[in-house]
């Protein structure tokens, strides 16, 4: 079983503070690895450790994201891979989905994990938008995978849980870290893990058509960030046995 | 300024150590000159003054005994960063949190701070190195007047010493309500004899003829010796010589570590591993913390229901944690950490590393469960939240007898029938022994155990309160040490500076 891993680095939101004006001050505040992005890695790892499956951790970002994507060597993973590029900036969910998309397209994989968003942008977007430049399943919200064939995952809709058999090609995105993570890497493998490298890849090598990366592929900017208060409400459940009438339906919620 | 009656559940009159005491009044200064007419007042009128900071210490020494109660807490501002030859230094009041102190050093999140050295804060915050306070108390929220008062130190110690080094400066308020700078180097006494004027205060007095323990983590009354400084006879005098209004703290380079958390086989193999790791040349611990088996198998209960803490293996074990310097030097480091872990039966491989800063903190966070897994496994056995819950232990001893005190607090431990766990500072041979207290009985028998265990502590050269002070709690241990003379010398010290015994009467002596 091959999986890829997608990981993120984040400001430490324990130490990001907000300015009056409502920006996020990152100054001199450490990174870290995104805690959902973690989750994804828990998962794959376990079931490399279980299973023998071969990890891959991916991820976009600045130079500097090397460290995490080494930190991913350390935790055991087979390869990391650190998509990096100056045209890559700036970009959105959509232009992130393209580039990592664009790269995964060239490897083979039977799953992709990921976090259900990042603490930094909080939007969610990233695994549906993924899975539909792949043309690939979507399983959302897992918080267990049960060894079977093919994997059977718990996915977890507020009070509810549903299990479910994830058919591969597909993205997973995790909300809940496994049963008995590996926390931490031990001494040994922090030791192995400085024999490998990270591979770095820039934007020609990943192929991405230039209009479609960065801020010029982004089809959102960020122009002020509010503190909102969400009206809560139940999961509605439908019917999806005839997926035209589902389809029908959900449209309406959408356009209220 | 807030002065009130309080209540006699109010939380101003009782700390950590769980003592309740009483005051007629609980008083807030908004600054030095309300807290200098609260003072001036009851020195004219004899009336007791405890001083609290943020009650975070272990052994009554804020805890008031009638009288007024004047709390700190409006002292909490950090006011600016000063450079000298010896390096950068913070300029705070004494209720500053340790934990805001470490949070601006590391961020440099200075802010409205004042340059006490000409352009030190534009400097600081341009310096491309990074700094940090050394100390590390594990209790983050207690207030740096209070760490200074009790000379606090932590797993740390082992390799930067207490808060006594990091102290520069101190302004204090003497009992008559005047305030006076004491820097360090400047006031030396001769021989045991201080004569000094500070500020147009003068003060002459003998100080005791005993010679503190300085060879262990000791935190047993006030520290004395020949020549010694001024400001280090105010550092753990727990506020009966006078009141820290401000005080100086040095800082020092940063510099990336590596933490790691090493499961061994059994007690016997971890302890051993750590008196290979004491000394090590190549390794070069900057700590070194153990936990027993008992204390990996509570934390693994309390896991089940705090998942914010990191879960220890499925296999039995105990535990070695230590952080070394992450250099170029890390490989070889490493090479000869799994030599000697290896050499005591242990396996590289059953461990855990971090180096990131959340990481770290994880790994700090399981260190700091170990009370409140004792804490959630005696309310297991009583089905509810329980008053009592353990009586921890504070003692140090030379090296040379770390094996036969552990081996002491095992054979008079078990004498009483009393369960227990040990983890902590065993670099510094000084662990912690947590007597888990079921029920009444069990307080009885801990008590008469705890000091059967001191006595012995100091007759092996050690220290019956290493690193939480003496307060209310432990006063006996000073007669133990110092004898009837050397606590009317400690009285004479402090009617030198206090004529009205209005400080924090009943702190260190009676």
């Amino acid at each position: 079983m091959k999986i890829i891993v997608l990981v993120k680095q984040v400001p430490d939101p324990n130490l990001v503070t907000i300015s009056e004006n409502g920006h996020l001050q990152r100054e001199n505040v450490p990174s870290m690895m995104d805690p959902f992005g973690m989750m994804a890695l828990q998962h794959a790892l376990t079931l490399k450790k279980n299973i023998g499956a071969h990890v891959t951790a991916i991820t976009m970002g600045p130079p500097q994201a090397e460290d995490m994507m080494r930190r991913c060597l350390e935790y055991g993973v087979d390869e990391a891979v650190l998509l990096t590029d100056r045209a890559f900036a700036g970009a959105d969910t959509l232009a992130t989905a393209r580039t990592l998309g664009c790269y995964i397209k060239s490897r083979k994989f039977d799953y992709v994990f990921c976090g259900m968003q990042a603490t930094d942008g909080d939007t969610a977007q990233l695994p549906p938008e993924l899975s539909a430049i792949l043309g690939i399943n979507i399983y959302s919200y897992v918080s267990k995978v049960r060894i079977d064939d093919p994997l059977v995952m718990t996915q977890i809709y507020d009070d509810n849980s549903l299990e479910i058999e994830a058919c591969c090609p597909a993205v997973v995105s995790f909300l809940r870290p496994p049963e008995d993570p590996i926390v931490l890497p031990s001494m040994k493998d922090f030791m192995d893990a400085r024999k490998k490298s990270v591979d770095t890849l820039n934007a020609w090598m990943v192929g991405v058509p230039p209009g479609s990366m960065g801020s010029k592929g982004s089809r959102t900017h960020v122009v002020r960030i509010d503190t909102v208060t969400k009206p809560k409400k139940d999961t509605e459940y439908i019917d999806g046995s005839d997926s035209k009438s589902a389809a029908t339906i959900l449209i309406g919620e959408v356009k209220g | 300024m807030i002065d009130f009656v309080p209540d006699p559940n109010s939380p101003y009159l009782i700390d950590e150590c769980k003592i309740r005491g009483n005051a007629e009044r609980v008083v807030i200064p908004d600054d030095e000159s309300e807290l200098s007419s609260v003072v001036k007042e009851a020195n004219r009128t004899g009336t007791n003054i405890t001083i609290s900071g943020l009650r975070t210490g272990l052994c009554g020494g804020s805890v008031p005994l009638g009288g007024i109660l004047v709390s700190m807490e409006r002292f909490s501002s950090m006011i600016g960063i000063g450079k000298d030859g010896e390096g950068y230094f913070l300029r705070v009041q004494p209720c500053v949190t340790i934990d805001e102190i470490v949070r601006s050093v590391q961020l440099k999140r200075i802010e409205g701070f004042s340059d006490i050295t000409p352009n030190a804060c534009s400097e600081f915050r341009s310096d491309k190195r990074k700094f940090f306070y050394p100390v590390d108390p594990t209790e983050m929220r207690g207030s740096i007047g209070g760490n200074i008062s009790a000379n606090a130190s932590g797993a740390r110690t082992f390799k930067y010493g207490p808060t006594r080094n990091w102290v520069k400066s101190l302004r204090v308020m003497l009992a008559d309500g005047n305030i006076i700078r004491i820097e360090r180097g400047e006031h030396i006494s001769n021989g045991r004899h201080f004569d000094v004027t500070i500020d147009d205060v003068h003060l002459e007095f003998d100080i005791p003829n005993y010679d503190f323990n300085r060879s262990v983590k000791n935190a047993t009354g006030l520290y004395c010796h020949e020549d010694m400084d001024l400001i280090d006879l105010i550092i753990g005098s727990e506020g009966i010589l006078g009141i820290i209004v401000e005080a100086d703290l040095r800082l020092t380079e940063w510099h990336p570590l590596i933490s790691n958390i090493i499961f061994m086989p059994d007690d016997q193999s971890a302890i051993s591993l750590i008196d290979d790791l004491r000394h090590d040349t190549i390794v070069e611990p900057e700590f070194i913390e153990y936990f027993d088996k008992g204390s990996v198998d509570l934390i693994r209960r309390t896991c089940l229901t705090d998942p914010t803490i990191l879960r220890p293996p499925g296999y039995e074990c105990s535990a070695v944690f230590m952080d070394m310097s992450m250099d170029n030097d890390v490989e070889s480091r490493f090479e000869r950490l799994f030599e000697l872990v290896r050499k005591n039966g242990g396996d590289p491989g059953r461990s855990w590393t971090g180096y990131d800063q959340n990481d770290r903190k994880r790994m700090f966070a399981f260190r700091h469960s170990v009370p409140k897994s004792i804490f959630d496994y005696v309310a297991s056995l009583k089905d509810g939240i329980p008053a009592i819950n353990k009586m921890g232990t504070d003692m140090s001893v030379p090296e040379e007898h770390n094996l036969e005190m552990m081996s002491f607090y095992d054979s008079i431990l078990k004498e009483h029938g009393l369960e227990y766990v040990i983890f902590g500072h065993m670099g510094n041979c000084h662990p912690h022994v947590e007597i888990i207290l079921k029920d009444m009985e069990d307080l009885t028998k801990a008590k008469e155990a705890y000091g059967i265990l001191a006595q012995r502590a100091f007759e092996f050269g050690g220290s019956p309160s290493a690193e939480h002070g003496i307060g209310k709690l432990k006063r006996d241990y000073i007669r133990m040490v110092y004898g009837t003379e050397g606590i009317s010398e400690i009285r004479n010290v402090k009617s030198a500076f206090d004529p009205n015994n209005i400080l924090n009467r009943g702190n260190i002596v009676e």
